[in-house]
């Protein structure tokens, strides 16, 4: 890997933890194995910066996709084929965070991530790039692998509906 | 600054909080994870290995059994026997078919023995 690569992956850490996190529905322990395993990718060259866009949207989209990617494989765990493999082969994996990961979060940044979490997923991923990682609507549309005016759609709906989730549950209790 | 967030205050600064709270949760920048090998490509290739090698070996014994089969000879009609061949005699041409050798029903009394005209 280039130098140059790495330093720009390092400048863009914690805004990509932040965005894994998204990607994992705020899930701390999964946000971490997916930004490792993307780390992973991009040490084996196994994804590279063509130039066709923006360094950021390129390493997010590499993340969102890894995000996908680790849903898929927790998704065949919990079933019912994947459970009886773990059983033979021993490999037991709780697919809840560890108690470890429960991290203590104040109740704006709760309220914010509960509100995001009852819109819809193309909605609230486009608020979290354009509010959140400070990309234009465009680069997030890029990101998303949708068009432009779709991309728009969602985030003038998305914001609408925000709003609506904030006035209406002003205070909500986090029961996890 | 980006544009499209200038008219919503409200929103932008929720989001800022969060991201400020996400980035002291955030694990510590480590280095060493770029020059870390890839483990679950390598587990995944290891996997298909073993399992590609015994398809193509099943697909080559395959290949090789067709191979060996004896195969059947070209002309069957001269290889099977012959069942039904013509014996050049009618059936049953030892029997006497004359009318005065047909079996009677000697058995019977001569009471129920009809005599036609």
């Amino acid at each position: 890997m280039e130098r140059e690569t790495a330093e720009q992956l390092e400048a863009l850490h914690p805004d990509a933890f932040g965005w894994a996190l998204h990607c994992c529905g705020g899930d701390h322990s999964r946000a971490e194995d997916v930004l490792q395993n993307a780390y992973l990718k991009a040490a084996s060259d196994r994804v590279v910066h063509s130039g066709a866009s923006s360094f950021k949207t390129w390493w997010f989209g590499v993340i969102r996709l890894t995000a996908h990617e680790e849903f898929r494989r927790l998704r065949y765990r919990e079933s019912l084929l994947g459970k009886l493999l773990a059983q033979l082969t021993g490999d037991s994996h709780d697919p809840r965070p560890s108690p470890a990961h429960k991290i203590d979060l104040d109740t704006q940044t709760l309220r914010t991530r509960e509100a995001l979490a009852q819109l819809p997923a193309r909605q609230a991923e486009v608020l979290h790039l354009v509010f959140y990682q400070d990309l234009s609507i465009s680069e997030a549309a890029t990101l998303m692998n949708i068009s432009l005016g779709s991309a728009r759609q969602h985030y003038e709906r998305g914001k609408a509906r925000l709003r609506t989730l904030l006035q209406t549950h002003p205070v909500l209790t986090h029961e996890s | 600054m980006n544009p499209d967030l200038q008219p919503d205050h409200d929103l932008r600064e929720l989001f800022a909080h969060q991201r400020r709270s996400d980035h002291e949760q955030a694990p510590a920048w480590n280095p060493g994870v770029l020059r870390a090998p890839a483990k679950h490509v390598r587990s995944r290739r290891s996997a298909w290995l073993p399992i590609t090698a015994t398809a193509a070996a099943c697909v080559l014994g395959s290949l090789f059994w067709l191979q060996e089969e004896p195969k059947p000879p070209a002309d069957l009609a001269q290889a099977l026997p012959e069942f039904f061949a013509p014996q050049g005699e009618p059936l049953f041409a030892s029997l006497d078919t004359a009318p005065g050798s047909m079996p009677s029903d000697s058995l019977l009394p001569a009471y129920l023995n009809i005599q036609l005209p």
